[in-house]
């Protein structure tokens, strides 16, 4: 080869070698709004987005700043994201979003099956994230201070993923919520959060509300349509059925001394007899005491028995009690969160007549037994 | 060629890799919208399928272990060099639909997952560029290039079908075989252009080093290693999924998201999926050595350097996406072929051992 030639070949190289680097667009870091949590409330025409964007500060910012949140109000929720981008001058990045709030008038007025599939539909969006619904709108919860967090996405997020699986909640993320809304029955629930306030100890931001977040209401939906807001103790009852979640308390004073009952871990087991569903309950439990409050699981050693008769015999009355009038609720709003639907669809296959049965033709036979543990 | 020896043991492993690819990214998804959740059912029938035609072939490697023919001298001592042409057209057609829908694939993974677009041409060029390359060096640069990869891609591909095992239900795979046996292997045959991951091994068929004879305990345990992880991969994908499965196109890549659910674990699932996609490509650079190869026996241009027309026409069939979609080539080109490519990727193999006999046979009459 010629030295012409060499040098021909050389530049040639160096040349693709450039148009290829160069035609990769990629996004720089400081051109994105890396959005951490989104409140989704119903505007007059459309959707109102709160966006938490990660603001990790500078120089010229207070110190401990470590998000703000931005509002924008659209037709639909990309509409509203693409305003977010217009306000903020920079591209709205979702691939870290970990939390979606939706607010109390669009869950209980509106279907927001779109604003669902928009998220579900997005190849980058993580179907893992936490979803929840606020007492109030969502723009309020996404602008409140978290006393023992910097950022209200991470304080829920980890209220929803982690804590709540420790304190008997049962939380939902948004792929299993969607499920939930498009197979079978089509009844699923959301976490209802609502906000407590605390004295404000925030001297950078002295006017913000501060305080903590309750998780203790859930909200039922069918297709994305609000069908009943379960209270307290029906939130309390839903734990029950659900053997990865820990940390039930029951208190009862029947011996004469009020005792607290803790749930160390649980086995539920569902099955079909015939037409009837049966769901036995065990709970294993121990006196709670300041050394007790952590799972210890159900090979824990057997210990001294301390939890007298009337004590057990008072909350198992008690915890099936609850654990009924769920079960009844069901029946009588015609929701299925218990998944009784399903134990049928494992046996028998899905069915036009499967998906379609009432609640009130799928009876259920519940038994609940407390272990001392 | 001594540049083109692939020792049984490399084969083992680089099929190993090559099994995933388009299983692990479209294929889920497709399967998911013919059969729901027996999909794993259509891939296990495929996969025994598959076990079957491949020790026809090992067989035929064996048989071929003296004379060391190449598939062409084969086919040409036995079916006539018509039809011999005609099955190189097959192989060819079936690399290069692979190799643009394997491309496809990479090209979304970038864009939605690491956020990086580009356009076509200056995406696939350098790819095309590496695969002619390692048509220049020979098969055993892309053999041992696996080979050295081979545990940092096998432990990734680990880790992402393994890390969301806890989460999923496997009871919403119930009941099994729904979808009826009928349905089920139907739609194996609909959808048998994505199985047969060992047409490559036709192309170093005279190049095969076997050690102790032997050939079937290396390579039948690399597939048995493949097809549980695909199995298991697509019964984790769809147990994850329900029915928004039929909906997802990069199956992998949604599983490694979905895994990463806290802020403090950051994406790691990058690092996995882009230690995988290396296997994706090196599975491209085998289909591109393999396309080279059938238009060398087609045309018939034997040469130590590489015939630019072949690299340009090569070239420009890769740039048939920027025209056709996946989904449009799946549902003509792939569907209309759908008999002819069964013809060389399961009755050719099952013939293979009585097609090497045949050709030893002749070869040792003329000698």
């Amino acid at each position: 080869m010629s030295n012409i030639k060499r040098i021909a070949v050389f530049v040639v190289i160096i040349l693709f070698v450039v148009l290829v680097a160069s035609s990769f667009v990629g996004s720089e870091i400081l051109d994105r709004a890396i959005i951490i949590g989104l409140g989704v409330d119903k505007a007059e025409n459309g959707v109102k987005i709160t966006a938490e964007v990660v603001s990790p500060g500078n120089g010229s910012e207070q110190i401990g700043t470590y998000s703000k949140t931005v509002t924008a109000v659209g037709d639909s929720v990309g509409q509203a994201l693409n305003r977010i981008a217009e306000l903020t001058g920079k591209e709205a990045s979702l691939g870290r979003c970990l939390l979606i709030v939706l607010g109390q008038d669009l869950y209980e007025n509106v279907d927001f099956s779109d604003v669902i599939e928009y998220f579900i539909r997005s190849d980058s969006f993580k179907e893992s994230s936490a979803i929840c619904c606020s007492q109030g709108s969502a723009e309020d919860i996404m602008n409140k201070g978290s006393a023992l967090s910097q950022s209200v996405s991470l304080a829920l997020t980890a209220l929803i993923q982690d804590q709540s699986e420790k304190v008997a909640i049962v939380t939902n993320n948004l792929l299993d919520y969607t499920l939930s809304q498009r197979e079978l029955f089509k009844t699923g629930f959301l976490n209802k959060v609502s906000f407590v306030s605390s004295q404000n100890t925030d001297s950078n931001n002295p006017d913000k509300d501060q305080g903590y977040f309750v998780l203790d209401e859930t909200v039922v939906f069918k297709s994305n349509r609000y069908l009943y807001s379960m209270d307290k103790e029906e939130t309390k009852a839903y734990a029950l059925f659900d053997d990865k979640v820990l940390g039930d308390t029951f208190s009862s004073d029947a011996s004469g001394k009020l005792l607290t009952l803790n749930v160390n871990s649980k086995k539920v087991d569902k099955k079909i007899n015939g037409n009837q569903v049966e769901i036995n309950i065990k709970l294993y439990a121990k006196l709670a005491r300041t050394d007790s409050a952590d799972v210890e699981g159900i090979f824990v050693s057997k210990d001294k028995t301390e939890i007298p008769k009337e004590t057990i015999d008072d909350i198992t009355n008690y915890a099936t009690t609850i654990a009924e009038t769920l079960i009844n609720k069901q029946i009588e709003y015609n929701f299925d969160i218990l998944d009784i639907h399903e134990l049928f669809r494992q046996k028998q296959g899905t069915s036009e007549e499967l998906s379609n049965k009432p609640m009130s033709e799928l009876p259920v036979k519940l038994k609940v037994e407390i272990v001392e543990k | 060629m001594e540049k083109n020896k692939v020792g049984i043991n490399q084969l083992a492993l680089m099929y190993l890799l090559a099994i995933a690819g388009g299983k692990f990214l479209n294929l889920p998804s497709i399967l998911a919208k013919d059969v729901g959740h027996d999909s794993w059912l259509t891939l296990l029938f495929g996969f025994v399928f598959d076990a079957v035609c491949l020790t026809f072939l090992l067989w035929a490697i064996k048989l071929n272990q003296k004379k060391q023919l190449d598939l062409s001298t084969i086919l040409d001592k036995t079916v006539s060099k018509v039809v011999s042409k005609i099955i190189m057209v097959l192989f060819f057609v079936i690399f290069i639909i692979r190799t643009n829908i394997l491309l496809a694939s990479c090209y979304k993974l970038f864009a939605v997952t690491f956020d990086v677009s580009t356009n076509w041409i200056v995406y696939a060029l350098p790819i095309a560029a590496i695969g002619f390359l390692a048509v220049q060096l020979g098969f055993n640069s892309i053999a041992r290039t696996s080979q050295l990869l081979f545990g940092i891609i096998f432990l990734a591909v680990l880790v992402l079908i393994l890390s969301p095992v806890t989460q999923v239900e496997f009871t919403s795979l119930l009941p099994i075989g729904e979808a009826g046996f009928g349905k089920i292997v139907g739609t194996f045959f609909k959808r048998s252009f994505w199985f047969s991951d060992y047409l490559f091994i036709y192309f170093v068929f005279d190049s095969i080093k076997v050690k102790n004879n032997r050939v079937f305990l290396p390579i039948l345990s690399a597939f048995a290693v493949g097809a549980v992880m695909t199995i298991a991969m697509n019964a984790i994908f769809v147990s994850l999924y329900g029915s928004l499965s039929q909906d997802i196109e990069l199956a992998l890549s949604k599983i490694g998201v979905y895994f990463v659910s806290n802020s403090s674990n950051g994406r790691w699932d990058w690092i996995t999926l882009s230690v995988w996609l290396i296997s994706v490509f090196l599975k491209i650079m085998v289909f591109i050595y393999c396309a080279y190869k059938c238009l060398e026996k087609l045309f018939e241009f034997k040469s130590a350097k590489l015939n630019v027309y072949a690299v340009i026409f090569i070239t420009l069939t890769l740039m048939l996406p920027m025209f056709v979609s996946t989904d449009m080539l799946l549902s003509t080109v792939v569907a209309w072929g759908m008999i002819p490519f069964c013809i060389v990727q399961y009755l050719l193999p099952i013939s293979m051992p009585f097609l090497t006999k045949l050709a030893n046979s002749k070869l040792e009459k003329s000698v």
